[in-house]
């Protein structure tokens, strides 16, 4: 006789008898607790866009960052619980700059994405081994320019990635990808990529969709001083911003 | 009470005897005429020289390495013949280093267990430039107690060309199309400076091109000119060619063994 | 820093049939220092016998006057020209009368005896001397020309190939050789005539 679901959700390393572990599932749900992120794979780059959610009116929204940079050529934007994406972020950061100092270049946007996938698994109730107690409850959308062109990684707290064209994460991730899905092509350049972030945030957003309320980061790509392929990481100004926003 | 007396003076002479002979170790381990320069000579050193060279020429498409098969101590004694100092790491890296024989084998494992970890990491085999960088970091880390090698890398690079890249024991760098290290370096090297460099001709003259023929051909030269005058260079020139899209190949050829 | 790299300098000399090539640089330093560009450490002894001197150029200039003394002595009492192999017995001699106080300078002979055989030879501080068929070389830039000369002095060679075999290995070691160069100097020795040809390597 199968027990009810509550009583193999206690601990992290206990598989309930259909095989599921509870509270991967469950940090995989705390994902959908925040706001909205888009990560559009473009022909001339890569970008990412995300909602910036303040919880009062006394809340300076530019003190939200809701996109990271991990290095020059790579950016981060993460849905669900903030405090732990800093934990994974930092690691994504020391990753490639570790990687930089061993190999004298930059590392790749995939290999960034796998060395903080490892980190979301070193979970346990273990009080030695484990740095963490329970899963990470954070998804994130690693985007990036590198030797193999534009990249853009989705990991979810259960440590798996995938390589995506486009890909939203957070509260209205569902209706965001539906729209993706309907309006996403391969010759599309940053600009239709841009303003289709925007539309689709404006979209599924319980605000106004503002300047203030979101956050964009472009990564085109260009060439190091070895003449190798790389990125470089730009935020989009709060002026041209309004220049979409205005324009949808 | 004679015997008892007996028994003190051979004591006596037991305890005088034991004590001489103290001081006689003392002074032989530390005499007089022992002077500061003498004391700092003998301490005891960390490293020894094995000897032997080695030499790496990179071309268009290829690159190949070699070195001799002697590992000597003191310059004099010969400890074998066929001593193997160049290591195939991948199919497009080779190390090849002299000096300290200790310090070129944790060296070359250090990187051959750097490129199998590499190779679960990233899910590809290392190229030889990220190698490179790789081994200048490694070299560096121990910048205050270095190993004691002069290496050579060498190989086929991310575009097919051939590389090599030549370190001092403490990681310093430098992308050059030909590199020799150890005991005859500075035999080889103007050689080579003069055939590939070719820094003895003037401007206007015709230079010839690098094939693989000529760069073997020049690599067997140097060699048996160094072997000619440098003792701890000898027995055999261990040869490893790589060239692009194809597998590398080893070859011992003869040299010298006096 | 040795005493015998101080002014830096280097001296080689190569065998040919009926034809001795003898080559320098022209520096003169103060360690790093280039303080003349314009200083051969070949000599003129006599009509077919040229000693170079490498090492301290301050005990080569002394050296290079007692040599010549002792050889005018030797021209004057014998009343004929000195051999080669004479010369280098006569330095030998006089570098190890200072056996214990030596000169810090290498000399090097090469030359054509009365039947224009060629001689070279080469010896230590002190007067040993080493005299090979093939080539020798002395200064700081020793080690980088054994391994060139190696590869290019053949058997009888002619006075144009003994020329250029010798430049272009004098050429290869200044490349190399920090405290030899600003120009090379080669005489080509044969039983007719001396052919002087300065050439330039790398001026720094």
């Amino acid at each position: 006789m199968f027990l009810t679901r509550s009583e193999y959700d206690r601990g992290v390393n206990t598989f309930s008898p259909e095989g599921r572990l509870f509270q991967v599932e469950y940090a995989i749900e705390a994902v959908k607790l925040g706001s909205t992120s888009i990560g559009i794979k473009t022909s001339e780059g890569v970008l990412l866009a995300a909602e910036k959610r303040s919880t009062s009116k006394l809340m300076v929204n530019d003190a939200i960052e809701k996109i990271s940079k991990v290095d020059q050529h790579i950016g981060v934007t993460f849905a669900g619980l903030i405090a732990d994406s800093r934990t994974l972020v930092e690691r994504a950061q020391i990753e490639a700059q570790n990687f930089w100092f061993t190999y004298n270049r930059k590392i790749r946007v995939e290999d960034v994405t796998q060395s903080v996938a490892n980190l979301a698994l070193q979970f346990g109730d273990d009080d030695v081994k484990a740095s963490m107690s329970r899963p990470f409850g954070v998804a994130m959308l690693f985007a990036g320019v590198d030797q193999n062109g534009a990249q853009l990684f989705h990991l979810d707290p259960s440590g798996t990635f995938i390589d995506c064209k486009a890909k939203a994460i957070g509260a209205a991730s569902d209706g965001a990808e539906q729209n993706l899905k309907e309006q996403y092509h391969d010759a599309i350049t940053i600009k239709e990529g841009l303003k289709m972030a925007l539309a689709i945030l404006k979209q599924v957003m319980e605000e106004k969709l503002n300047s203030a309320n979101v956050e964009v980061v472009v990564i085109k790509p260009t060439v190091d001083a070895k003449q190798r392929p790389c990125g470089e990481f730009t935020r989009v100004s709060n002026d041209e911003l309004d220049q979409v926003i205005n324009s949808l | 009470m004679a015997c008892f007396n007996g028994i003190t003076a051979s004591a006596d002479a037991t305890n005088q005897m034991h004590s001489f002979k103290q001081a006689m170790r003392e002074v032989s381990a530390k005499p007089d005429w022992l002077s500061a320069r003498h004391i700092e000579r003998q301490r005891w050193n960390p490293y020894s020289m094995e000897g032997g060279s080695t030499c790496a020429i990179s071309g268009d498409n290829f690159a190949i390495v070699a070195s001799d098969t002697r590992m000597t101590a003191n310059d004099i004694n010969i400890l074998t013949r066929d001593a193997e100092k160049i290591q195939v790491l991948n199919d497009s890296i080779i190390l090849t280093t002299s000096g300290f024989y200790g310090d070129v084998l944790q060296l070359t494992k250090v990187l051959q267990s750097r490129l199998h970890k590499y190779r679960f990491d990233y899910r590809a085999d290392m190229s030889v430039d990220l190698c490179a960088e790789l081994l200048s970091r490694n070299l560096y880390y121990r910048r205050f107690f270095p190993y004691y090698t002069g290496a050579i890398l060498a190989g086929i690079d991310e575009h097919g060309k051939g590389a090599v890249f030549s370190y001092d024991p403490i990681g310093c760098i430098e992308r050059l199309g030909y590199s020799a290290s150890g005991a005859a370096e500075p035999m080889i090297i103007p050689f080579l400076d003069c055939q590939i460099g070719h820094v003895t001709l003037d401007e206007g003259y015709e230079k010839p091109a690098l094939t693989m023929e000529r760069a073997i051909s020049l690599m067997k030269d140097s060699f048996r000119g160094a072997a000619e005058r440098e003792i701890s260079t000898g027995d055999k020139i261990h040869l490893v060619i790589a060239e692009a899209g194809k597998p590398i190949v080893q070859k011992f050829l003869p040299l010298r063994e006096d | 820093m040795s005493i015998m790299s101080y002014t830096g300098g280097t001296v080689v000399a190569m065998a040919g049939d009926e034809c001795v090539c003898i080559a320098s640089d022209l520096r003169i330093g103060e360690q790093m220092t280039t303080v003349a560009t314009d200083q051969k450490k070949v000599h003129k002894v006599s009509d077919k016998v040229y000693v170079g001197l490498a090492g301290f150029q301050s005990d080569a200039r002394t050296v290079l006057e007692k040599i010549m003394f002792r050889k005018n002595l030797y021209e004057l009492r014998e009343n004929r020209r000195i051999k080669p192999q004479v010369l280098s017995e006569m330095i030998s001699n006089l570098a190890y009368q200072h056996r214990f106080g030596s000169y810090f300078t290498e000399p090097l002979v090469a030359g054509l005896d009365d039947t224009n055989k060629p001689y070279i030879c080469c010896m230590d501080t002190i007067g040993c001397v080493s005299s090979p068929r093939d080539f020798v070389a002395i200064g700081t830039g020793q080690h980088y020309l054994l391994g060139v000369c190696e590869n290019y002095w053949r058997e009888n060679m002619k006075p144009d190939e003994l020329f250029e075999a010798t430049a272009q290995s004098i050429l290869s070691c200044l490349e190399r050789d920090a405290a030899s160069g600003w120009g090379a100097v080669v005489y080509t020795i044969t039983k007719d005539k001396v052919n002087v040809a300065t050439i330039k390597t790398r001026m720094d």
